[in-house]
């Protein structure tokens, strides 16, 4: 089973996707913050992020920073999941390593094929 | 011996013809006088009739000698022969001089009028050159613009009055390019000085801004046109042109790029605050369309209440900023009417404490009587929930949270005090700007448009607001409203 950790800054949000994963038979850590998903990140290793870019504390590009410099965690895919809609915001976490972007709102069955195109082994489909 | 012997006999006839032409002479001056050319042939008869009466009295003389044979007939033919060959020239000679003298006249008049139609010319040109040197300095004044020269060899500067309005110098002070640069802003030195060397060197023209210090000691942005000007033999040469007080346009860019700033500040909020309940509605909908029969009835509903919840946040968000809007392009009116504060403040906290502030000790403090006819209570309601809720949000749960009303003289106070977060020092000078949120507000829901609400509304009372906040201790805003209805 995959397992999945999930930044993001609004709880509504945090709870609404960790249910759509736990659904679609994905394992899922949830953190509020950048500060607090390295804590978890220190502990356990995901399969995959799904980080938000706008938060408190610590935002979602110094998050893949921190990511990409550790071996162990240089290749663990990030996906962005962003109210941003500034172009630049989006070449700029490419151009950091990021695995994909993607603007809010968004669909559900985007945001799966996005995760399995990135997870081979990943759970069944809707 | 009588007149005609001493004069005439003894002399001989040279002084008579010398003292005719005298004569002749004086009457031409005397013609001279009158103004008129109609007046002039009395000057010409009168000098006729006098070489007549001069003649005849020499007849007579004459004929007197030979009477008294003191004279021989043969010097009276010799008189009279000499007379007949000279008497037309005591005619002839005066004309010409007249006519002579006519000309010249005539010439002088047509130099005169010549002169006097120069003169008035003349006169107009200054007229008219004195006006568009009034027009000059009055265009100069208003546009904040100074005429120049720069010597390079000496280093002084001269220009027109205005340079003194625009420098701290006055117009007998000697200016000098070093003296300026003293009074240019640090950081423009080195441009300012690039391009006089620019200018030096490559014998051109070209401009720049800097900023200076001016004669009000208040900085102020000055743009400088100047061209090489070469100079005589082994001189350096120098510059010309002009210098122009620009701090008003870039005022007014620095306003504009100001307005830039908010509005993308503005575009990237309702990005963010816009799409994050978006995301919610949509999820929410796609989850109870495609797992409905997978999910607890309860776990429904909480989806349910996610799309309602936030409907609701995007409600209040639009109605912020549209009140924003509408207090930003004056549509926000004014309104007094007499208000009982102590029961509108208590009504009001009864809506907070069964809504956002249910968790909270929620206290009012009465002091004393506080009615008022000059308050707005629609933009009081702003204020007041706007600081009452950011008390609530921004300070832990059951702690307390007052609002105490008074009134100090002729005016209403208000304060509201909490035991929260407290405002980071960095962030307390932009606290009252349009989507500025406190950089410890972490994750806790807000749109950074309360207290620019509560700002605007305290400004359409006339009133002040302020604050003063200690991190992790809470804050203590301060709203002064005036009740004689002057302030505004």
């Amino acid at each position: 089973m995959s397992n999945v950790l999930i930044i993001e800054n609004d709880p509504a949000l945090r709870s609404l996707i960790s249910q759509l994963l736990e659904l679609e038979g994905f394992e899922v850590s949830v953190v509020e913050n950048g500060r607090l998903a390295l804590e978890v990140l220190g502990e356990r290793i995901p399969d995959l992020v799904l980080c938000d870019l706008l938060m408190p504390e610590m935002n979602g590009c110094e998050v893949l920073k921190v990511l990409k410099q550790n071996p162990e965690t240089a290749g663990v895919p990030l996906v962005f999941l962003t109210a941003s809609a500034v172009p630049s915001d989006r070449e700029r976490c490419l151009e950091l390593g990021a695995s994909a972007f993607m603007t809010k709102p968004f669909h559900q069955a985007e945001l799966l094929a996005t995760i399995r195109a990135l997870l081979p082994e990943a759970g069944v489909s809707l | 011996m009588d007149f005609w012997t001493e004069n005439i006999c003894v002399a001989g006839i040279e002084p008579i013809t010398r003292l005719a032409t005298d004569l002749a002479a004086r009457l031409f001056m005397m013609s001279e006088l009158f103004p008129s050319q109609r007046l002039r042939p009395i000057g010409l008869l009168a000098i006729l009739g006098t070489l007549l009466g001069l003649s005849a009295a020499g007849v007579v003389a004459a004929f007197d000698l030979w009477l008294k044979e003191a004279v021989l007939p043969v010097d009276l033919l010799i008189a009279a022969l000499t007379s007949l060959l000279i008497g037309p020239l005591f005619v002839y000679v005066p004309l010409r001089l007249a006519r002579r003298n006519e000309r010249l006249k005539d010439e002088l008049d047509a130099v005169n009028q010549q002169l006097s139609r120069e003169a008035r010319s003349l006169r107009v040109i200054s007229a008219e050159l004195s006006r568009a040197n009034r027009q000059l300095q009055f265009s100069q004044t208003v546009a904040g613009v100074s005429y120049y020269e720069l010597d390079f060899d000496s280093g002084v500067v001269n220009g027109s009055p205005e340079l003194s309005t625009l420098l701290p110098s006055s117009p007998t002070d000697r200016l000098t390019l070093t003296g300026l640069l003293a009074w240019i802003h640090p950081e423009d030195r080195g441009q300012f000085s690039a391009f006089i060397e620019r200018c030096r060197r490559d014998h051109a023209s070209g401009h720049s801004d800097f900023r200076v210090r001016g004669p009000d000691d208040v900085e102020r942005w000055l743009h400088i046109y100047g061209e090489f000007v070469a100079g005589n033999g082994y001189a350096a040469g120098g510059m010309v042109g002009v210098l122009q007080d620009v701090s008003e346009p870039r005022q007014a860019l620095a306003r504009v790029q100001e307005l830039n700033e908010m509005k993308s500040r503005f575009i990237a909020m309702t990005s963010h605050e816009f799409r994050t309940p978006l995301t919610a509605i949509l999820s929410s909908t796609e989850m109870l369309e495609a797992y409905a029969d997978r999910l607890a009835p309860e776990k429904r509903a909480k989806l349910y209440g996610m799309i309602k919840s936030a409907v609701c946040n995007m409600t209040s968000l639009l109605d912020e900023v549209l009140f924003i809007g509408r207090a930003d392009t004056g549509h926000l009116a004014f309104k007094p009417s007499p208000t009982v504060i102590d029961v509108f403040c208590e009504n009001l906290l009864q809506e907070i404490r069964t809504g956002i502030g249910v968790n909270h000790r929620i206290v009012h403090l009465r002091l004393g009587d506080t009615r008022s006819d000059c308050a707005d209570p629609q933009l009081l309601r702003q204020i007041l929930t706007n600081l009452l809720s950011n008390a609530v949000k921004f300070s832990p749960q059951g702690s307390e949270v007052t609002l105490a009303a008074e009134r100090a003289g002729e005016s209403l106070v208000f304060e509201v005090t909490d035991r929260g977060l407290g405002i980071p020092p960095e962030d307390q000078h932009d606290l009252f700007s349009t989507f500025h949120r406190a950089r410890n507000v972490n994750n806790i829901q807000g749109t950074g448009l309360g207290l620019a609400i509560v700002r605007q509304c305290v400004d359409l009372h006339g009133g002040e607001i302020s604050f003063r906040s200690e991190l992790g201790q809470g804050s203590v805003f301060r709203v002064r409203i005036s009740t004689d209805g002057e302030s505004r």
